[in-house]
């Protein structure tokens, strides 16, 4: 492709990037076989305790957001320090707190009986009626503290390097930009815009999170501190909410630049663009109240603001990134492959996780699906075809910018699958949240169970299709390893 | 019924998404150039834009004018029964459990210990109405009953390992 | 030298018999004006010991995290309800805090100039979520905290720390949406 040199080359040997892609990707497999687990009991397959069910829903759900959200820290922090000057060290030890964080909260689940899920809810996790003691809540909440301190780190470092180089977080947004001070052609780049727009949602949600983490754990030590459970909840929905939506603006990042290079077309950070992801900050700092629809004691105007913003929140998705990424890739000429492909599924997969989304932020609507499966339902999608297929096309994208490994048939076998079994698992979760199943039960009435049964054996498929990616990634680790390390410094120029 | 509106819809909508993203990948074969691709899809975005915007506002103004918070404005005579609920792990404390079709019913529910999620199910298990249990707050579920029969009440919000077995029942004659 | 001189006036100042009696007998002054300015006495003091002996803390407080471990958990503890009462009943810990303020106060000037743009952050950041939780605590507790101070007082503290809150993200947000290129390093 002829335009591919208006792209700068990009770094081909990234050792820490490829060490936390191919740990996120063992943390995805082994968290999916959790959520496998927990699909085939409820749908009366196997035999699982209450205990271990509740186990497995907060080893699951931690699991997976920690493992998106680093895998998607590893994709920005890829990209960013093309542009500006990251510390690895600070990358290095976002790693190591967060393993350590992670170990902490495995023994806290597993040796402890610890199961609050992971929204550790305040104040469940001091009063499990019995279930678990104050070693388990707080070797828990202390790894998940841990864990976010890591994170924390990682953003304030971005935050000063996108300072440094250009001068201020409104200007990393394209604000100079947006204003008519600087012409559209002087923006700054995509990844550096999305990349301002974490750090500056991410920082907040983490300072968030570790006021409410706290709280619980002063809680679990002494319960006679009380603390406000309706602002307790506000600060977990605004932590949980902000950290789980940001990984897909992170992820997204791959998606820019790497279909912008397979196509040889621009993605150009111009106005709308610009707009549209500030619009995306101010609006996922705010929305999380529409997890607190059901709570008729919060201020009125706050829940309605919450549906308004809901559907706001919508719309730089659907006018902005999706299209974008459709018309980028429109009579293009592409060539896919692996990554390509899991990178333009990854697309459908966020604007197709949007719609259950904003038919349930409608209050009438949540009145009758909050807290069904319909929401899980929801960001499997979100998730599950978006943010996964971005990590994993990232990996196949590293890979062969990286290694003379080739894909074969198996790959796009287990392409194949893993787009058509996450797509069922969504729809089957869809499903039982259209006739009323609860989330988060251990058991289902006979009539829950069909969809569950099916969200299984789906499930078992994209388990087989994911660990397919990540073998493949292996092989191209111990393929590059054989090679002369030599050409550590060596840069190329992709495709 | 909502469930079932909402179910149509949004499968509408991802088939119609789905529908695009196949259309634009068998179309991504093809090579032109990209400057009239992007003066035309401009143009379309706009339209695009301004359909998904009036749409979205359209949907807001329809689903907005009842919630279910607001307080039924009750006729003379025909003051709404109250009850009072509240959650604990793992069951529920209802101060009154029998009631007639018709009847205005106010379920004001809290909780002794964590938050617990108060749902209403019909006699086919279909969620028909819910509200949050919080500790130190009251929320209120208006609801009236127009068919007899037993209707479940179920925990809606994780609370502890028994938490899907805290179930109870209501009766509507 | 003029600034050891001015920390150790407010140093003796703040030690003064009716001063100690006006300042601990309001909840909001003893948390967030005696012990601050203890801190900010220190801080003051510290300029000449940092001068005369830098070999000293250059070998203790290398990288500054020490020393701001230090200050974290000095304020950490004087921030709980329960070490404020005992300050005022129990003479040793009157005294810790009398000592131990000024030397954390010390060990933060130190600190500060050692600790990279990183760390600094990360404190600050920390700063809020503590001060938002203090205040959080103090308005929301529905009891009495401590013995020697009412609720009324409690509830005012609250709403001081929250004050401090909403200020220092004010602060961080112009800081971080004005212009700084090139300034940090």
């Amino acid at each position: 492709m002829a335009t591919t040199h208006k792209y700068m080359p990009l770094k081909s040997r990234d050792d820490k990037v490829v060490t936390q892609m191919i740990i996120s990707g063992a943390v995805v497999i082994v968290g999916m076989i959790f959520g496998v687990l927990m699909l085939a009991a409820q749908g009366g397959l196997i035999e699982l305790s209450a205990a271990g069910f509740y186990q497995f829903l907060t080893i699951h759900g931690t699991a997976m957001i920690g493992s998106a959200a680093l895998a998607a820290s590893a994709i920005m922090w890829y990209f960013l320090s093309h542009y500006v000057e990251l510390s690895k060290k600070v990358f290095n030890l976002n790693l190591i707190l967060f393993l350590t964080g992670v170990v902490m909260t495995i023994i806290g689940i597993f040796s402890f009986e610890y199961a609050s899920a992971w929204t550790f809810l305040y104040p469940l996790p001091a009063l499990s009626a019995g279930a678990w003691g104050t070693t388990g809540a707080l070797l828990y909440l202390g790894g998940m503290l841990i864990l976010g301190v890591g994170f924390l780190l990682l953003y304030i470092d971005t935050g000063r390097a996108i300072i440094k180089k250009y001068g201020s977080l409104g200007k990393g947004l394209g604000w100079d930009v947006i204003a008519g001070k600087k012409a559209e052609k002087d923006a700054p780049p995509a990844t550096v815009v999305a990349s301002t727009m974490v750090t500056i949602v991410n920082i907040s949600a983490l300072t968030a999170g570790a006021t409410v983490l706290i709280v619980n754990m002063i809680s679990v030590i002494n319960p006679a501190f009380t603390f406000n459970p309706l602002l307790a909840k506000n600060l977990t929905y605004a932590f949980g909410h902000i950290f789980a939506n940001a990984t897909i603006y992170m992820a997204v990042i791959a998606v820019y630049e790497i279909l912008a290079r397979y196509t040889g077309r621009p993605w150009k950070a111009n106005k709308p663009f610009l707009i549209a992801w500030t619009m995306s900050t101010l609006f996922t700092m705010i929305v999380y109240p529409h997890h607190l629809l059901m709570d008729s004691a919060m201020p009125k105007w706050i829940l309605i603001l919450g549906q308004i913003l809901s559907y706001a929140n919508g719309l730089p998705v659907l006018i902005i990134t999706a299209y974008g990424a459709l018309m980028i890739v429109y009579k293009s000429g592409i060539k896919w492959d692996m990554g390509s492909s899991l990178i333009f599924l990854s697309m459908f997969g966020w604007t197709a996780g949007v719609v259950p989304a904003l038919v349930d932020s409608a209050i009438v609507v949540n009145h009758v699906m909050h807290n069904t499966k319909w929401v899980p339902g929801h960001f499997h999608m979100y998730m599950g075809l978006g943010v996964i297929a971005m990590m994993f096309g990232f990996m196949y994208f590293l890979a062969k910018n990286d290694s003379q490994l080739k894909t074969n048939g198996l790959d796009k076998f287990a392409f194949v699958l893993y787009a058509l079994s996450m797509f069922g698992v969504c729809v089957s979760f869809l499903v039982s949240g259209a006739i009323s199943t609860p989330r988060r039960f251990a058991t289902h009435i006979p009539e829950w169970m069909g969809p569950a049964q099916v969200g299984a054996i789906s499930g078992i498929f994209v388990v087989i299709g994911i660990t397919i990616f990540v073998l493949h990634f292996v092989r191209y680790i111990f393929g590059r390893n054989k090679k002369s390390i030599s050409s550590e410094t060596k840069q190329v120029k992709v495709i | 019924m909502v469930q079932t509106v909402a179910w149509v819809v949004s499968l509408l909508f991802i088939l119609v998404i789905a529908f695009v993203f196949s259309f634009v990948a068998v179309k991504s074969t093809q090579k032109h150039d990209y400057e009239p691709i992007v003066k035309k899809w401009y143009k379309i975005r706009k339209v695009y834009g301004t359909f998904v915007v009036i749409l979205m506002i359209a949907a807001m103004i329809y689903t907005l004018r009842e919630l279910p918070f607001n307080q039924p404005v009750y006729s003379e005579g025909n003051e709404p029964v109250i009850v009072d609920v509240e959650a604990f792990q793992f069951g529920w404390t209802i101060s009154e459990r029998e009631f007639d079709v018709g009847q205005s019913i106010e379920f004001h529910v809290t909780t002794a210990d964590v938050t617990h999620g108060f749902g209403i199910y019909d006699e086919e298990m279909n969620l028909i109405a819910q509200t949050q249990a919080m500790p130190e707050y009251t929320n209120v579920v208006y609801i009236t009953f127009d068919k007899p029969g037993t209707y479940k009440v179920l925990c809606l919000e994780y609370c502890g390992l028994a938490h899907h077995i805290m179930m109870d029942q209501i009766i509507v004659k | 030298m003029k600034q050891t001189i001015v920390g150790i006036v407010l140093y003796i100042l703040l030690w003064v018999p009716p001063i100690i009696a006006l300042v601990e007998s309001i909840m909001i002054l003893h948390m967030l004006v005696q012990i601050p300015l203890l801190m900010v006495a220190g801080w003051l003091m510290g300029k000449c010991l940092l001068e005369r002996y830098p070999s000293f803390f250059e070998k203790w407080n290398g990288n500054g995290i020490p020393g701001i471990l230090i200050v974290v958990f000095m304020t950490m503890y004087w921030m709980l309800p329960r070490a404020m009462d005992e300050a005022l009943t129990i003479w040793y810990i009157e005294l810790f805090k009398f000592v131990g303020l000024p030397l954390a106060g010390l060990a933060l000037r130190h600190s500060w100039e050692k600790l990279q743009m990183l760390g600094k952050s990360f404190v600050f950041l920390n700063y809020i979520s503590m001060f938002g939780l203090m205040g959080w605590l103090y308005v929301d507790s529905p009891i009495q905290l401590c013995n020697n101070y009412l609720e009324l007082e409690q509830k005012i503290l609250g709403w001081g720390f929250l004050f401090i809150t909403v200020g220092m993200i004010i602060h961080i947000v112009q800081l971080t949406f004005m212009d700084h290129s090139e300034e940090i390093g």
